[in-house]
């Protein structure tokens, strides 16, 4: 070939270099040394060049990604040869970039190889492909590169996974600790409104005890007079006097014995309100209980701060007979109710003065197959646009540390593991009536 | 003397008539018993002027209070004399029941020979 041809040759080969790598070469000169139906492989799979136009393109995008890289490159020829009738040749080189990211150097080894066609006097690329070796030598099928691939993966997937199980376990003792605070705090609500009840007891408790000692002491007194009586002779004895006296003595040790077992009823009912949540569901009579409970509320209430007067109407109807209850859980929702009655109300008398007479009426009604529980209070009522929030935990219009805000929800909670309904109707200034409907099946 | 018990507790009827069974008997004292404030102002309501003197009253009771029956007592019949006897003793009943003309106040468990001296003293008077 003489040397011109060869000089030719050599200066396509240089500006193919310098049109890949340069950011100032002249790309509308490409035509001059790149054939129109140029065909080339790059090393990225997209990279599939079918002719000019692609070409042209590939080198636009090149040159927008390299923007603010700084590029430099060397190439090593490995192999030439010239094809017979010196018409066409082909090159291959390792063309090795190292690209400036920021402060790091990064090398990127390609090997290059390009075929050159003389035509009208011209040489031209025809066809080109730039590939980089995978990480990996002596593997022609790439065994040992698609196991450390796997092996990778495997790692990733693991690493993945003890993250999520730690997260797990993490969630998992969060949500315990969130069952713990949400048990004590039942506890202590438990706690609280025994706490209000303490001195209504004590009233229950003491009345009963009170009968007791006096009764007991007055048949004390009488049996003497009736040995007084017996002393005398029998000409002067009164035996109409010793049978009234032996009657009021009968009498009183059935009346002992009442008072007695009234008030260990009320302290049965006070360990059975204050123990852990183990009540079990078992047919009561729930006339009995609205009638204990609420008589309970009513005296803790007069006997705490501020107490009102209050008439309290009952109206317990008699034939929804044996209601299948956890009487522990449900004597707290009777002094719930009754208890935020009396609070209402005695807000109402702060605000209307003494001419309001605060009532509460508590009515059970007998429905097929269920039974409807009602406590209405004459209180101030409850506005709109609260009355939904009322369930909510921790939710309260009472001041300061007057309210936990869990009275109503816990209420809430336990007439829906009754398998039962809470209604609120209310009319602001008039009633507030929270209606309660439980299943029973009447055995 | 007609003396008036109001209680909402029934078993306090037999106590005290057991308690006064002697005064009872020998005609120094007759006892009448209400369970609510307003049977009581009833009871009070069916002889005018009543021919009871005394009236003794719990505070707390469900409907009308001891205090609100002493208030309506001394409006209607300031003649009768009341005192309170409850449970709950605390200085606010007490000074409640004081300032509405209360003539006494006693707490239970009531202390049977103060109210017996009470009662005889009152016989006494009239």
């Amino acid at each position: 070939m003489d040397a011109q041809k060869e000089q030719a040759l050599l200066d396509t080969l240089r500006r193919v270099f310098d049109a890949t790598i340069k950011d100032d070469f002249p790309l509308e000169t490409l035509e001059e040394f790149v054939s129109e139906v140029v065909m080339g492989f790059g090393s990225t799979a997209d990279e599939r060049i079918l002719d000019l136009a692609g070409f042209r393109k590939l080198m636009e995008i090149q040159r927008e990604q390299s923007l603010g890289m700084n590029l430099r490159f060397e190439t090593k020829p490995i192999f030439k040869k010239i094809f017979a009738q010196e018409n066409a040749a082909i090159f291959t080189h390792d063309f090795i970039i190292t690209l400036t990211i920021g402060e790091t150097e990064n090398v990127l080894p390609l090997r290059f190889s390009s075929v050159f066609e003389f035509n009208d006097e011209r040489w031209k690329l025809i066809h080109w492909h730039g590939s980089q070796g995978v990480d990996s030598e002596g593997d022609t099928w790439h065994r040992n590169e698609l196991i450390k691939k796997n092996v990778a993966l495997q790692k990733l997937v693991d690493e993945k996974t003890s993250d999520l199980h730690r997260k797990n376990a993490e969630l998992e003792s969060a949500i315990q600790t969130l069952k713990e605070t949400q048990q004590q705090l039942i506890q202590q609500e438990k706690l609280a409104s025994l706490g209000q009840l303490t001195a209504g007891i004590a009233h229950e408790i003491k009345n009963p005890l009170n009968f007791v000692n006096n009764f007991s002491e007055l048949s004390q007194d009488f049996i003497s007079e009736i040995e007084e009586e017996l002393s005398k002779p029998v000409d002067k004895l009164d035996v109409g006097n010793i049978l009234e006296l032996l009657e009021d003595v009968k009498s009183n040790l059935g009346k002992i014995r009442h008072h007695g077992s009234r008030a260990d009823s009320i302290v049965k009912s006070m360990l059975m309100h204050s123990r852990g949540g183990t009540g079990i569901m078992e047919p009561t009579d729930l006339n009995a209980l609205i009638e204990e409970y609420s008589n309970l509320a009513f005296h803790g209430m007069r006997a705490n701060k501020n107490p009102i007067n209050v008439e309290i109407k009952l109206d317990l109807d008699p034939t929804i007979g044996l209601v299948s209850l956890n009487s522990e859980d449900f004597s707290r929702v009777i002094l719930n109710l009754t208890k935020n009655a009396f609070d209402a109300m005695r807000d109402k008398i702060s605000m209307v003065g003494s001419d309001y007479k605060a009532k509460l009426e508590i009515r059970t009604k007998h429905l097929p197959n269920r039974v409807l529980i009602e406590v209405e209070d004459n209180g101030p009522g409850i506005p709109e646009e609260i009355r939904d929030k009322l369930l909510l935990p921790f939710f309260t219009t009472k001041k300061g540390t007057e309210g936990t805000g869990l009275g109503l929800s816990i209420t809430h909670d336990i007439i829906k593991s009754h398998l039962g309904t809470l209604e609120i109707e209310s009319s602001v200034g008039e009633f507030t009536r929270f209606t309660l409907v439980l299943p029973n099946t009447k055995t | 003397m007609k003396i008036l018990f109001v209680d909402d507790e029934r078993d306090v009827e037999d106590l005290f008539r057991q308690k006064f069974r002697k005064e009872i008997k020998s005609g120094e004292i007759e006892l009448a018993f209400a369970f609510s404030g307003k049977e009581a102002l009833n009871v009070l309501g069916d002889e005018n002027p009543p021919k009871f003197v005394y009236v003794f009253s719990d505070i707390n009771m469900p409907g009308m209070s001891g205090l609100e029956l002493l208030d309506e007592i001394k409006t209607r019949f300031p003649e009768i004399q009341v005192s309170m006897i409850s449970a709950y003793g605390d200085s606010e009943n007490y000074d409640r029941a004081m300032n509405s003309g209360a003539r006494g106040f006693f707490t239970k468990p009531v202390d049977f020979e103060r109210l017996k001296s009470e009662i005889a003293e009152m016989v006494k008077k009239q």
